[in-house]
């Protein structure tokens, strides 16, 4: 559905050079700190940006030369950017009838309502919150076969943050065949809701892999520094050393389980994952 | 191309309070003084009002999330010609019905055919203002477009004063009389005045609209 082949942009100081897959009908993260990168792939993906060199092909098209019948089968929701803020929500109903045929306008006002979204407020007078939440509402509302969601939870309380993610996971319950793209700096987020996961760092992937690999055979391995000599390194991804003990990041834990009844063998979580392989030594 | 005109219209009727307060100075204009200048005022604050709208779009990265929505880049270019032509006409309507109330109201004499050339030649010079405007708001962000406008109107002036005092210089050098030169085109049929001006226009704005469908297709958001 989507392919990134060596996709490079250049700005100031910053180069993206990344290679993706995305097939059909999964939820796929894009997890990397802030500046990392994953607001310029998303924006390569729409082709909001023209790409230096590489291929970008989505739906078998490159996205600058996107219709905007292709760009219907696409449902948005950027971080920094939505409807102009002096809109209410009544405004937007009648701006997406405008643009979608598709658009379910009793639907829409429906999840508004059953999100507490007030009718006759002007957008720049609603929460955080309010804001996101609508952000994906709209990028729901006609109904699209991708779904692309830069950030939908940033700067959201935890309450929040899970009204959002259980309204993209009403949306894939309600068509299976539906696939989203979601980056987050919050892993938390993408552990209980992608199929896979690309981690991003400084413009580059520098981790792709299936979320049930990744949390199933990931593990952290806790030794001493002298245990830490004997150990085989072959499934080592990234080490972290501290006065008394070593931290590790294996990729097959269950080897270490089997084979190093001394080491204490934990389950990665994508926090771990991160920190282990941008903070610690390769 | 639908969707943008609606919401160009949402954000020009969301400005409530200024498009009343600028009706009702349009209103107590009209009644109070020359009403063949309400035809030029309504008209032109309107489109700047119109115009305005591509400002409401630059801010909190609009254009990006517009660029999401089922069109292509050029078509938010054209989107906003059609949107300045029909906003501008439907302020030019309100301005010659008002102007007309203020005639039978007042109980002015008015010639009518004269009256309604003389509005009629309005519109093309709005839809020269939009065409070198249009543009620049799309090229440039708002912060620039101030500047940039600011140096165009002194560019203007410069050069229509300029250019008058260059013409009366020259008419007295060489013995001209300006004045019976310009009585002569008063024997120009008006009509064919109206369609020079307005294939002029037409002209202007097509070479405008196609600069500006290329800035839209080459710009990143």
């Amino acid at each position: 559905m989507i392919r990134l082949n060596n996709l490079q942009k250049e700005y100031k100081g910053f180069k993206l050079n990344v290679t993706m897959e995305i097939p059909e009908g999964r939820v796929t993260g894009i997890i990397g700190r802030n500046g990392a990168g994953k607001t310029t792939t998303i924006k390569a993906i729409l082709g909001l940006i023209e790409p230096t060199s590489g291929e970008i092909e989505v739906f078998g098209k490159k996205p600058r030369e996107f219709t905007g019948e292709d760009k219907k089968q696409i449902g948005v929701a950027l971080s920094s950017s939505g409807f102009c803020m002096i809109f209410t929500i009544k405004d937007v109903i009648d701006v997406l009838k405008g643009f979608y045929e598709d658009f379910d306008e009793e639907d829409f006002s429906k999840k508004c309502r059953e999100q507490e979204l007030p009718f006759d407020k002007q957008l720049k007078d609603f929460s955080t919150g309010m804001r996101a939440k609508l952000r994906v509402l709209v990028a729901m509302s006609h109904k699209a076969k991708l779904l692309i969601l830069d950030e939908p939870t940033a700067g959201l309380d935890v309450i929040a943050r899970n009204d959002v993610l259980n309204l993209i996971r009403s949306y894939l319950e309600e068509d299976p065949s539906r696939s989203v793209i979601i980056s987050s700096h919050i892993s938390s987020d993408l552990e209980g809701l992608c199929d896979d996961i690309y981690m991003i760092n400084d413009g580059k992937i520098i981790l792709h892999e299936d979320n049930d690999t990744l949390l199933g055979k990931y593990g952290i391995v806790k030794v001493s520094p002298e245990d830490y000599e004997k150990l085989d390194k072959k499934y080592i991804v990234g080490t972290k050393k501290e006065s008394f003990s070593v931290t590790c990041l294996v990729s097959e834990k269950q080897f270490y389980l089997e084979n190093y009844p001394k080491a204490v063998v934990e389950n990665a979580h994508i926090d771990d994952i991160i920190v282990l392989i941008l903070g610690g030594e390769k | 191309m639908k969707g943008l005109l609606i919401k160009d219209t949402k954000i020009i009727l969301n400005q409530k309070r200024f498009l009343i307060l600028f009706l009702f100075v349009a209103v107590v204009l009209s009644f109070s003084m020359d009403s063949s200048f309400i035809v030029s005022y309504i008209p032109m604050i309107g489109v700047i009002m119109i115009l305005s709208t591509i400002s409401y779009d630059y801010h909190d990265e609009g254009f990006s999330f517009l660029m999401t929505m089922p069109i292509k880049p050029g078509d938010y270019a054209v989107a906003k010609y059609v949107f300045t032509i029909l906003g501008m006409s439907v302020f030019w309507v309100i301005s010659v019905m008002l102007q007309f109330a203020s005639f039978f109201i007042q109980k002015t004499p008015f010639d009518l055919t004269e009256t309604i050339m003389a509005d009629v030649c309005m519109l093309p010079l709005f839809l020269l203002i939009a065409s070198i405007v249009i543009p620049i708001d799309i090229k440039f962000s708002p912060e620039k477009v101030r500047v940039i406008m600011f140096l165009i109107y002194g560019v203007i002036m410069v050069a229509f004063l300029g250019g008058k005092a260059l013409l009366g210089t020259l008419a007295d050098n060489n013995g001209i009389d300006m004045a019976s030169k310009l009585e002569a085109l008063d024997s120009v049929n008006p009509v064919f005045l109206i369609l020079a001006l307005a294939a002029f226009c037409i002209i202007c704005l097509s070479i405008s609209m196609t600069y500006s469908i290329r800035l839209m297709q080459k710009r990143e958001f």
